[in-house]
């Protein structure tokens, strides 16, 4: 009974120890490979909702040379579905992937139903006040 | 089934349209086109063919009118030479046709620049042929030409068709066929220029039916279909179930909501919600078909779930929210009697309201913040005073919420102004300061916990809607100006707001700017360069063609400024690479490398792309891909960028080109930013012309040490205070700050908008006016008003006309000071190498050496070609002509003008050139310097100028609308108070006298007279009374003796023969009394008779009785008195009061109740009616 009170206490020390130390970098990169996700869905379903918690305060949209600006949150929302319901893309396809380091990106190619020419698109992400978001946004 | 009398038709009128629609939308043949459009398109494709037609047949036309024009004037022209033929050139009125000379394969003549060389000329005119016209394809514009022969002169016209090239810049004009058919008609047109049709192509032919080109479309969405058809015909369906919703919620309003006004005014807000949340669920707010105003690049906010994703979408919320307002304010008004409320009810009436109030003011302040911070206009920062049509329709949403704002403010304030006014312990006025400063502690407490925008705005925001509250119920005046305060309070308040939140956005813009200086890294350089790659691989054919490419530079150009590098990259290059290695031509912006083969294959079969870090501060990456011509590789396109983080200043000669404008939608002056940059302690790169102290520098550096990521801080810079946002990424810091003043307002920014808003207002009352036209003839202006009008007139006109002078003189007076400029930098060029060309034979060192030294840019011309230029991009690129301005040519050669100026453009962006006859070693020359490449700083430029004038002018308009209506009131007011005097006269009140203090000079003589004659109109009035009275009584009197006479006489007469008859004891003595007896008591009765006359007469005048409404004659009657020193207050519970009276009689009665109360020294009379209360 001893014995296994001082190993069940172990376990929980250890358990603690474990978790007490941040593993920051494989959780941000869980963190980051899910936003990635949702932003792949997000743009190949036409539903911006699945991403746009993740926009930063102030973002940056560059949009096919039409619109090369930052927009505020609330205004991303509307200038990105606008734009991605527009352009009814079919295919998302990431070329490019950076999980880890100051400036997570992905970046490769969109298929688009209405626009003839493949488009290319960049998206990276920043750290700030604790969580990672979406801080550029490119497509051209 | 359809009564006209039924209240049921609405109902019924609603089914049928909502059938109608259904079916409509169900049942309709356009539902097919959804997936059909094919079937569509191929009628529409046939409109785009004939488009085309069109198009070349009217470019056929221009260039055949024009070239018949010139063949006539060389014709008839004996002297033909160059200079006779610059002259003719010149006369025409065409300033996009191109025009080049020829003869024995030498340029004679040009309008603009040489397009075709000689070689090229030749060649086309045997391919071609003279007179047909043709496609003619340059680097980087493709022209509709002809080529026409006069004896030995071969004459080239063209027009521009498509322009190939793009500047990402305001002034660049585009020109292109093909996108002009796209955006017509939806489909994708591509237009081939040449000959060699391609499968699927449509061929295009000139007027000789040769084919020239070819037409392909796509639509590979359904596009077309969609904007064109499906689209109004999806508004059209909601249309329709909006307005049967629309009748069927007026039926039940009708038919349901019977009494009681709290379930009308909530049945009516509910309609107005359902309708509002209707048209954003039908998507009725969003239809491309209206534009930008449905852009949420404009506006667009996800607060108000939705409700506010544009700004139509805005603009319909703001709408719904304004009709509720005066829904609320008016029902209010006619129906809430607060009075009858118990003491609990008021107080919680009075708690419910001011936390409404609290929340108006909150959602005020939100929505105005979100204007600002939701919206890509710029309200303040654009100095045109208008901008396009969306910005326009901000501004009226802007107004509308201001309005909406005050309507509930001034409602609120009514509420619970009411609610306490039956405290009778305080006066009305104590009442009113005690209820402004409970408001106003609550306001702060609230500005204090929820931090909406500032205690001073908070509390303007409750002096505004006190203030409109008290005007509206205390001071008399009529209802238009009621309405005029109400919108112009609207619109200050809104100003006044959006003008804090912009401070705001302007503090946070640092912030924004310290992110866009760290936003790019190797990565995203690497993303550009390969969507460069990608880009320009779809274009190979163009380079594929390069063998009769004249200028293969301009190729590289206008491929480089159809990939990001022009906007997003600071440094870069596109190069054309022969196959053997050896460079065609290229293009470099920024970018000093030189070129050099720096792939490991020395055949490079497909793309490839890497990044060389060689331990410097900079990084190139390049990629290459090889153009195929069949299975050879005939050439190779290179991409090179270089990625240095310790560049932030640009080249502002190449404003043109490049339009990586760093700030680019910052809502600051970028020319006042400072940013100071620091890696690994040290400053290593700065934007701003103010220098650093060495303990500023320390301040900054020992500061972000004691950050995190990012932070604020205050630092005094030039003893000026600066706000700074401090970035830190790693090694690098990041400092980017404002000065304290340059946030602040300027006169500029408040009056623009407040300007729109008045020419708003002024319109809405011209609507207004307009729609009452038939109400003009009872229109009268008043003579306060016509004061008023006659003392703006003689103002504003005169200011208006030295306003327009002073811009006048100025414009000039900055064109003087530029044209001095470039003469001085000529000068200063001519006399440099005047000096240094004696020491050496190199002409071009020295030139060279002149731009260096002096630092001017310049060009210099021998004869009309051009041999040197310091800032040779525009010309290597084609962007300026290699050619001398025929114009400049023409001066110099056959007027022998040493120096003209002349005004040049590339596209939209004007510029001066002065261009200077000089000797260089017994050789002309001609010297060309121009403020394209040569910046100056001017005292004030022309939108300084503009910005400044309209803020002063402004203000002084301002100012004299203030005092001219104070002036006019001081003139008019005496003449309002004889005017209401004389009105009181003449309804009977003959004991007005005005005060003599109230005038001076004429006035007060006429005030004298007027007091005067009415004391003396009211002394012959009396007279006159007492006089008529006593001749009524003198007459009455006679009239009564003589009819009492008559009667007295017989019967004294009766009675002397009666007592003659006794006398004489006669025998008829009986009959002669019974005679007399009866004689007198009909005497008796006559006077009888008499008597009561008499008192009939003493009667009062007889009543006109009829209906009356006394509200209104006590509201006309006390009008009268409105002079008095004393408030009349009238308390009616109903505006209609209808009782049977005579009217005159019941007027002089509250007449004399009145006046009798002033002379009785009241200084407040109150007037109430009771309806139904019996007394």
């Amino acid at each position: 009974m001893k014995m296994f009170s001082f190993k069940l206490f172990q376990i929980i020390i250890w358990l603690l120890l474990i978790n007490s130390f941040p593993i920051f970098s494989q959780t941000d990169k869980e963190i980051v490979e899910k936003i990635f996700s949702k932003i792949e869905l997000g743009m190949e379903t036409g539903k911006i909702e699945l991403f746009s918690p993740y926009l930063m305060e102030t973002v940056y949209i560059g949009f096919q040379s039409k619109i090369a600006d930052y927009f505020s949150k609330e205004q991303a929302y509307y200038v990105l579905q606008d734009y991605i319901v527009e352009l009814n893309l079919q295919k998302v396809k990431t070329l490019k992937k950076r999980i880890s380091g100051n400036s997570p990106f992905i970046s490769g190619k969109l298929i688009s139903v209405n626009v003839v020419d493949k488009l290319h698109y960049f998206i990276s992400l920043k750290y700030e006040n604790g969580s990672w978001k979406i801080f550029q946004i490119i497509i051209d | 089934m359809f009564n006209p009398k039924s209240k049921n038709n609405r109902l019924i009128f609603s089914a049928v349209v909502f059938i109608a629609a259904l079916l409509i939308k169900f049942f309709s043949p356009i539902n097919d086109y959804s997936g059909n459009w094919k079937k569509e398109n191929g009628g529409r494709i046939k409109e785009v063919v004939a488009a085309v037609d069109s198009a070349i047949a009217e470019r056929e036309r221009v260039l055949v009118s024009i070239s018949s024009q010139i063949e006539k004037k060389i014709k008839s022209d004996t002297l033909k030479n160059f200079l006779k033929f610059l002259e003719i050139i010149s006369t025409v009125q065409n300033n996009k046709i191109e025009i080049n000379i020829f003869s024995n394969g030498k340029l004679l003549a040009w309008n603009n620049k040489e397009i075709i060389s000689s070689n090229e000329l030749y060649s086309k005119l045997k391919t071609e042929g003279k007179g047909s016209c043709f496609f003619y394809e340059t680097p980087l514009t493709v022209y509709f030409a002809k080529i026409s022969v006069i004896d030995s002169i071969e004459m080239f016209t063209a027009l521009p068709v498509e322009k190939k090239y793009i500047l990402r810049n305001p002034f660049y004009q585009k020109v292109s066929l093909a996108d002009s058919l796209t955006n017509e008609y939806g489909l994708s047109v591509k237009i081939n220029y040449n000959t060699q049709l391609r499968v699927g192509t449509l061929p295009i032919k000139n007027s000789m039916g040769k084919i020239i080109g070819g037409v392909k479309f796509a639509d590979s969405g359904g596009v077309a279909v969609k904007h064109d058809i499906i689209n109004p015909y999806n508004i059209v369906i909601s249309l329709l179930f909006l307005f049967a919703l629309i009748l069927f919620l007026q039926w039940i309003n009708k038919i349901i909501v019977k009494d009681g006004y709290l379930i009308k005014i909530g049945f009516f807000i509910f309609t107005i919600i359902l309708i509002r949340s209707f048209i954003a669920f039908t998507g009725q707010d969003d239809f491309s078909f209206f534009g930008n105003i449905v852009n949420p690049i404009y506006y667009s906010s996800r607060k108000l779930w939705g409700f506010t994703k544009s700004p139509l979408s805005l603009f319909f919320t703001i709408l719904a929210l304004f009709v509720i307002s005066l829904k609320i304010f008016f029902t209010f008004r006619q129906y809430l009697n607060i009075k009858t409320f118990s003491r609990i009810a008021k107080s919680l009436l009075f708690g419910i309201t001011l936390i409404t109030f609290l929340l108006l003011y909150n959602w005020f302040s939100d929505i105005l913040k979100s204007i600002i911070f939701d919206s890509s206009i710029l309200y303040f920062k654009d100095a045109t005073l208008f901008g396009g049509y969306e910005t326009v329709f901000m501004y009226f949403n802007i107004l509308l919420v201001g309005i909406t704002a005050v309507i509930f403010g001034v409602l609120f304030v009514e509420i619970l102004s009411i609610t306490i006014l039956q405290i009778q312990i305080l006066g009305k006025r104590n009442l009113l300061f005690l209820l402004f400063s409970v408001i106003l502690f609550f306001l702060l407490i609230d500005e204090f916990i929820c931090r909406k925008s500032s205690y001073v705005l908070a509390g303007f925001f409750l002096i505004v809607t006190f203030g409109i509250y008290y005007f509206q119920n205390f001071i008399g005046t009529n209802n238009y100006l009621k309405i005029f305060s109400l919108l112009i309070t609207g619109s200050i308040l809104s100003v006044s707001f959006l003008n804090y939140f912009n401070t705001q956005l302007e503090v946070k813009s640092l912030k924004t700017i310290a992110n866009e200086l760290t936003r790019s890294n190797i990565d995203l350089y690497e993303y550009y360069v390969n969507n460069a790659i990608d880009k320009v691989s779809r274009k190979k054919q163009s380079v594929s063609e390069l063998e009769n490419v004249k200028n293969i530079d301009a190729l590289a150009f206008m491929l480089w400024s159809n990939t990001l590098l022009s906007t997003e990259v600071r440094s870069s290059a596109l190069r054309i690479i022969d196959v053997d290695k050896s460079l065609l031509g290229s293009f470099e912006y920024e970018f000093a490398l030189p070129y050099s083969w720096q792939w490991e294959d020395s055949l490079v079969t497909k793309k490839q792309l890497k990044i060389i870090d060689d331990n410097k501060s900079a990084k190139l990456i390049a990629s290459v891909i090889p153009v195929y011509s069949g299975k050879s590789i005939t050439k190779y396109i290179e991409i090179d960028v270089l990625y240095d983080t310790h560049k932030i200043a640009i080249n502002s000669n190449n404003k043109l080109i490049n339009y990586y404008a760093l700030f680019k939608g910052i809502p600051v002056n970028t020319n006042l930013l400072k940013i100071y940059e620091y890696t690994n302690d040290t400053l290593t790169n700065y934007f701003t012309n103010v220098f650093l102290t060495k303990q500023e520098k320390e301040k900054i550096k020992n500061y972000s040490k004691h950050i995190n990521k990012e932070d604020w801080i205050e630092l005094n810079i030039d003893n000026d205070k600066h706000v700074f946002f401090i970035q830190k990424n790693d090694e690098q810091i990041i400092a980017v700050g404002l000065g304290e003043k340059d946030f602040m307002w300027n006169l500029f920014d408040f009056f623009k908008v407040f300007f729109i808003h008045s020419i708003m207002i002024f319109l809405f009352f011209i609507i207004v006016a307009l729609l009452n036209y038939n109400k003009w003839k009872y229109f009268k202006i008043s003579f306060k008003s016509k004061i008023l009008f006659a003392l703006l007139i003689v103002s504003i006109i005169p200011l208006i006309f030295l306003a327009l002078y002073l811009k006048d003189i100025s414009n000039k007076k900055n064109r003087d000071a530029v044209n001095y400029k470039l003469g001085k930098r000529a000068d200063g060029v001519e006399h440099y190498i005047a000096r240094h060309i004696n020491n050496t034979d190199n002409l071009y060192e020295v030139f060279e050496n002149a731009n260096k030294d002096l630092g001017v840019d310049y060009a210099i011309y021998e004869n009309e070609n051009l041999i040197y230029s310091s800032e040779g991009t525009y010309y290597k690129i084609g962007l300026l002509p290699l050619i001398l301005n025929p114009d400049a040519y023409l001066a110099v050669k056959k007027y022998g003008i040493s120096e003209v100026i002349l005004k040049e453009n590339i596209d939209n962006y004007f510029f001066n050139s002065l261009y200077h006859k000089s000797l260089i070693k017994n050789n002309e020359y001609i010297i060309k310097v121009s403020d394209l490449l040569n910046g100056f700083r001017l005292p004030m430029s022309g939108i300084e100028l503009n910005v400044f004038l309209f803020g002063i002018y402004s203000l002084a308009i301002i100012i004299i609308i203030i005092i001219s209506t104070l002036l006019a009131n001081q003139i008019s007011a005496p003449i309002e108070k004889l005017t209401k005097a004389t009105r009181s006269v003449s309804s009977g009140d003959m004991d007005i006298q005005l005060q003599l203090e109230s005038g001076s000079g004429e006035v007060k003589e006429l005030i004298a007279g007027f007091n005067l004659m009415v004391r003396q109109l009211k002394k012959n009035r009396n007279e006159l009374a007492k006089m008529e009275r006593e001749s009524a009584w003198r007459e009455m009197a006679k009239q009564v003796a003589h009819e009492i006479k008559n009667p007295l006489t017989p019967m004294k007469l009766a009675v002397q023969h009666l007592i003659a008859a006794h006398q004489d004891k006669s025998e008829k003595y009986d009959s002669i009394f019974y005679k007399v007896t009866t004689t007198i008591i009909n005497q008796i009765d006559t006077l009888k008779n008499i008597a009561s006359e008499f008192s009939n007469i003493a009667k009062m005048p007889e009543l006109k009785l009829q209906p009356i409404n006394i509200s209104t004659i006590i509201k006309e009657t006390a009008n009268l008195f409105i002079e008095e020193e004393c408030i009349i207050k009238i308390e009616n519970d109903k505006e209609q009061i209808i009782i049977n009276s005579d009217k005159e009689q019941f007027q002089r009665m509250i007449v004399n109740l009145i006046r009798n109360s002033i002379q009785a020294d009241a200084k407040n009379i109150i007037i109430k009616t009771f309806p139904n209360r019996r007394l």
